[in-house]
């Protein structure tokens, strides 16, 4: 589904330049629960963002379904992100003017094939699963952290796509709602779809197939769990 | 994506931001002053040369000659030949000052200057128009409401009486000089007397009939003598060709102190319509530089807006499509807010300033299409403009990039 060959990535700082990623080669599958772990600065949520097309490697091969994606054109990013990506940001990236159901329901404009009913029925569904539907006409800015990053989620899910990007959704949630959005996560990898969660906690151990180590933007190990 | 959804979206992303209400609000505050600059331009430009028929007259010159080298005749020919002269006449037909009896009140006797007029002169607003009568018919055009004096105690009051019902009937008139000759005038018509210059009553005959009261009444005013020259009275067809005439003038040997006959120095006038465009135009481009630094420093969080849109999938075409819809939706509150300011700009303007000010009395601002198109342009062009500098900006950041700042 996802593959990298070589992907390397270096940030320009004036004359300075960072490796953030180095000789990355990997294959994400469909219906897999991915966790990528490391330490802070390793490299992860650059990783991330190469994956879900916002960044563009310096060097290597990114392939989305067997097609190289240095070679799509603007429009068909666009596309694929409507259609199969979903990005979860570790800084939530609400629209701060729209909210809950606004936010929410945002993606779904581009689709033509839902009725105006069917959106909204989704839409509630989605905050109902995520237990945010009591606020669904709150702005973000009367949210708290966990609660915005499960407006986000929802935004993310709600296009239902087939790859799931989420970087650190669980930072900013306790415990009992971590489980709770790590269990919505295995859930969509048990129904086919490739799902990749950036995490600091040892607690995805419990639910991803496989995890990526990364320490100074090189892959350390991958730890096929079961 | 559908248009409804993008409409909705586009209306609720223009209320939600605060920097377009204030974008919206300084626009068309400054397109209003524009506006405004110009209508009164153009009113008052309009003004100074629709002034003989509102007797507050910058069209209208005295032009002397050398008897010793042209005669009246010879005077009168030569400047017929001028192309910017709509008008010319004897200084005898020019003013009589008379006294009116009013049929009402016998009382009241109520003093008039009576002004020789040639034909397309005076605009009326009721009954007849002098240009249908024949050059000798003793018929008049008074302003509707005519003022007469009165004393109160020790002071001179003025008040006004309406002459409308005395339309088509014949009213006497006495020279202010002499008690025992009446001259009947049939009353034709009236005009507005807000179109009136200043508190004096001045009523419209022809030219012919002005002459034969001056050269009756006195005579001796006009008699040829040694050393007195009576000029001519001239009208130009327009006050911008003052300049070009008075050279004219001055080649051919006529003379005139440059004075209009109601002492109004164009220069200064159009000094004044020239300050007020140039304020205009002012207002007009710091507004332009103001509005574009703001937007600028707005464009951080819209740019953020839309690349989260872009996040989620919406291409370039659908993003360029909700900031026109934002745009449009700027374009016509700014419209909205134009006409009201506008309107209460020059209805306190009139009210305050111009019903009070001698100089212009009767003066009406009014706003001329060309105006209004002219703001709305300028209004279209701002936002295309903002759009234009948004759209560039979208193009060159990526998104990760944008969703930082
Ligand atoms: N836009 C950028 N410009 C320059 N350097 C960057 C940029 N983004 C990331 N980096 C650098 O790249 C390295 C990897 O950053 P990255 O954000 O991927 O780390 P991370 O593993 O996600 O860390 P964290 O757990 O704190 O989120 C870091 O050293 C960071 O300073
Ligand atoms: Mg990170």
């Amino acid at each position: 589904m996802i593959e990298l060959i070589n992907i390397q990535k270096k940030y320009l700082l004036g004359n300075k330049s960072i490796n953030a990623l180095n000789d990355i080669s990997i294959k994400f599958e469909e219906g897999k629960l991915y966790g990528i772990m490391g330490e802070s600065g390793s490299g992860k949520s650059t990783l991330m963002q190469i994956i879900g097309l916002l960044i563009k490697p310096t060097s290597g091969i990114l392939k989305i379904d067997g097609h190289k994606t240095s070679k799509l054109s603007e429009k068909n990013i666009a596309n694929l992100r409507k259609e199969k990506l979903a990005y979860i940001f570790q800084s939530f990236n609400l629209i701060p003017t729209m909210n809950v159901t606004e936010n929410v329901i945002l993606p779904l404009y581009t689709n033509r094939n839902l009725t105006k009913k069917e959106k909204i029925e989704r839409v509630n569904n989605l905050l109902n699963s995520l237990g945010i539907e009591n606020r669904n006409k709150h702005y973000p800015n009367q949210l708290s952290g966990g609660e915005q990053q499960r407006v986000a989620i929802a935004r993310a899910l709600c296009n239902n796509p087939d790859i799931i990007l989420a970087d650190e959704p669980t930072a900013s949630l306790d415990k009992e709602n971590s489980i709770k959005i790590l269990s919505i996560f295995k859930k969509l990898s048990n129904q086919k779809k490739c799902v990749i969660v950036i995490c600091h906690d040892d607690i995805i151990k419990d639910y991803a197939d496989e995890i990526i180590y990364l320490k100074n933007g090189r892959m350390e190990i991958i730890d096929e769990i079961n | 994506m559908k248009l409804i959804d993008m409409i909705k979206i586009g209306i609720k992303e223009f209320y939600k931001n605060k920097a377009n209400y204030f974008n919206t609000i300084f626009i068309s505050i400054a397109i209003s002053i524009v506006i405004f600059c110009l209508a009164f331009s153009n009113s008052l430009n309009n003004y100074w040369n629709q002034s003989v028929k509102k007797m507050v007259d910058y069209r209208t010159f005295f032009v002397y000659y050398d008897p010793n080298e042209k005669t009246e005749k010879e005077a009168l020919t030569e400047l017929q030949s001028y192309n910017t002269i709509e008008s010319i006449s004897p200084y005898t037909s020019y003013i009589i000052n008379m006294r009116m009896f009013e049929e009402l009140n016998n009382t009241t006797e109520i003093n008039l200057f009576l002004f020789g007029v040639p034909k397309n002169t005076v605009t009326i607003s009721n009954g007849n128009n002098i240009d249908n009568y024949n050059s000798s018919d003793k018929v008049m055009v008074c302003p509707e409401n005519i003022f007469y004096e009165y004393k109160k105690g020790n002071k001179t009051e003025k008040k006004e009486i309406n002459l409308n019902n005395l339309l088509g009937k014949q009213i006497s008139l006495k020279f202010i000089d002499d008690d025992n000759k009446i001259e009947n005038f049939k009353l034709i018509g009236t005009y507005d007397s807000s179109m009136r210059q200043g508190k004096e009553n001045f009523c419209y005959t022809n030219s012919d009939i002005v002459t034969n009261l001056n050269l009756y009444y006195q005579p001796e005013a006009f008699k040829e003598e040694e050393g007195i020259i009576y000029p001519l009275i001239v009208r130009l067809k327009s006050t911008d060709n003052i300049q070009e005439t008075l050279k004219k003038f001055e080649k051919d040997h006529f003379y005139t102190n440059g004075d209009p006959v109601v002492k109004i120095d164009t220069t200064i006038g159009n000094k004044i319509l020239n300050l007020i465009t140039l304020i205009s135009l002012l207002v007009g481009i710091i507004s332009i530089i103001v509005i574009i630094l703001i937007s600028i420093k707005n464009q951080y969080n819209q740019n953020k807006k839309y690349a989260i849109f872009k996040t989620i999938g919406y291409n370039r075409v659908d993003i360029i499509k909700l900031q026109c819809i934002e745009s449009f939706f700027c374009i016509l509150v700014t419209l909205v807010l134009i006409l009201i300011i506008t309107t209460f700009i020059i209805f306190v303007f009139q009210r305050y300033y111009v019903n009070h000010e001698e100089m212009l009395y009767g003066l009406k601002l009014i706003i001329s299409k060309f105006n209004i198109v002219l703001g709305i342009s300028f209004c279209i062009i701002i936002n295309i403009l903002l759009a234009l500098i948004r759209n560039n900006k979208v193009k060159k950041n990526n998104i990760m990039e944008e969703l930082k700042s």
